[in-house]
């Protein structure tokens, strides 16, 4: 897996969630264990949109549960 | 009649029900706690309309105060336009009547369902036809009950909506204080935010919050950007933004991405709730009434929402 997508999510996360300064995101943790509600989700994935130059389809945005879905999502669409 | 160089909003006008009810009141008519409301929608109150206060009675309400704010006599009011989308009699329209109730004689008159986005939409047709020489004066008013088609098992859109109406006088000008408009549309989106018919004849605002959320702030800022470069004016320029009162979430995260200053971004969603068409008129008019806004300031006021339907425009603050 390209470490570049890993340590890229990561970052958005972190730039969105500053209070998580310090702690490990780990690739399985859920967004809820990090304290994320559903809008801030949205918000990271307008971020990967953004920052990927992908589409995330409507039928996709509830999907995303863990940290590693969004990795994966961003694997399928050949850019990671 | 003659054409004008410009159009400009000459006044403002609001009616808020009487009812305002707090976090507390609405949760103990659904699942949702007072502190979910805050941290998800950032809204303490909302009005709801009684059964005497309904949108052609709130809507002369805020278009006699409008015209009182603007000094103009109804005699010089050539068209009325009601911006709505949840006024169950669906014919007649509203607007002939709002004319009517306030005196208008022989003015024009009709309804425009843009939703969210329907005061935008109805202060461009106004800017229009006081522009071609149509109309001397247009009143414009956002009004809604949107309370009329809540549905307690669905909290998401409960605890956000509320009721109110909201108008505004456009006249002619010499400059053009209401710039072009910015508009658009994706109807396959419809499904996200739209009244569904239940089994038992309900009828109900259902809301995909998600997906809502992520259109208008990924979308929005574009539209904003357009609406600027069609008025001639940067971003930086615009002094305040007066964004559809969605929820508090949305608003803030459109101000940051367009790094607009915090505190020149209308919220008055916290007190008023999401109130559709009216929306946009009810932040204006508060945000005037502040005392922070000077005449001539430049305001960006955007409206979006069900359809999907976007429209906004930069205009000079009356």
């Amino acid at each position: 897996m390209n470490t570049n997508v890993i340590g890229e999510v990561e970052k958005l996360i972190r730039g969105l969630m500053p209070e998580l300064d310090g702690k490990e995101i780990s690739p399985v943790a859920s967004f809820e264990e990090l304290g994320m509600d559903s809008l801030t989700r949205v918000d990271l994935l307008a971020e990967v949109e953004g920052s990927f130059g992908i589409q995330v389809p409507d039928e996709e945005v509830a999907s995303f549960v863990r940290v590693n879905d969004v990795i994966d999502f961003i694997k399928t669409t050949g850019i990671g | 009649m003659t054409r004008t160089q410009g159009s400009t909003v000459s006044g403002l006008g609001v009616y808020r029900p009487n009812r305002k009810l707090t976090n507390a009141a609405i949760s103990e008519f659904t699942t949702a706690s007072p502190e979910w409301i805050e941290e998800r929608t950032g809204i303490l109150t909302r009005h709801r309309a009684s059964a005497e206060e309904d949108i052609v009675t709130m809507s002369v309400e805020a278009g006699a105060n409008a015209l009182a704010a603007a000094s103009v006599d109804v005699t010089e009011v050539d068209l009325v336009i009601l911006a709505t989308a949840t006024r169950r009699q669906r014919l007649p329209g509203g607007g002939p009547q709002i004319a009517s109730r306030l005196g208008i004689p022989d003015a024009g008159a009709f309804d425009v369902n843009a939703v969210c986005a329907g005061f935008s939409y109805s202060l461009a047709l106004a800017s229009n036809a006081v522009r071609l020489g149509e109309a001397r004066n247009v009143l414009v008013v956002g009004a809604e009950r949107t309370s009329d088609f809540l549905n307690p098992n669905a909290p998401d859109s409960y605890v956000i909506f509320g009721d109110g109406a909201g108008a505004a006088v456009v006249s002619g000008s010499d400059t053009p204080d209401i710039g072009p408009v910015a508009w658009g549309s994706d109807g396959a989106r419809h499904g996200v935010l739209e009244i569904r018919e239940h089994a038992d004849g309900k009828e109900y605002i259902a809301m995909d919050g998600p997906l809502v959320y992520k259109w208008s702030t990924t979308t929005m800022p574009k539209v904003a950007r357009r609406a600027c470069e069609l008025a001639g004016v940067s971003l930086s320029e615009v002094e305040w933004f007066v964004p559809h009162q969605a929820n508090r979430r949305i608003i803030d995260t459109l101000a940051r991405v367009l790094e607009f200053p915090a505190d020149r971004v209308a919220r008055d969603v916290v007190d008023t709730g999401n109130t559709s068409s009216a929306s946009v008129p009810l932040a204006l008019s508060r945000l005037c009434d502040s005392g922070r806004t000077r005449p001539g300031d430049l305001a960006l006021v955007l409206g979006f929402g069900a359809g999907l339907t976007y429209a906004g425009q930069v205009i000079r603050i009356p």
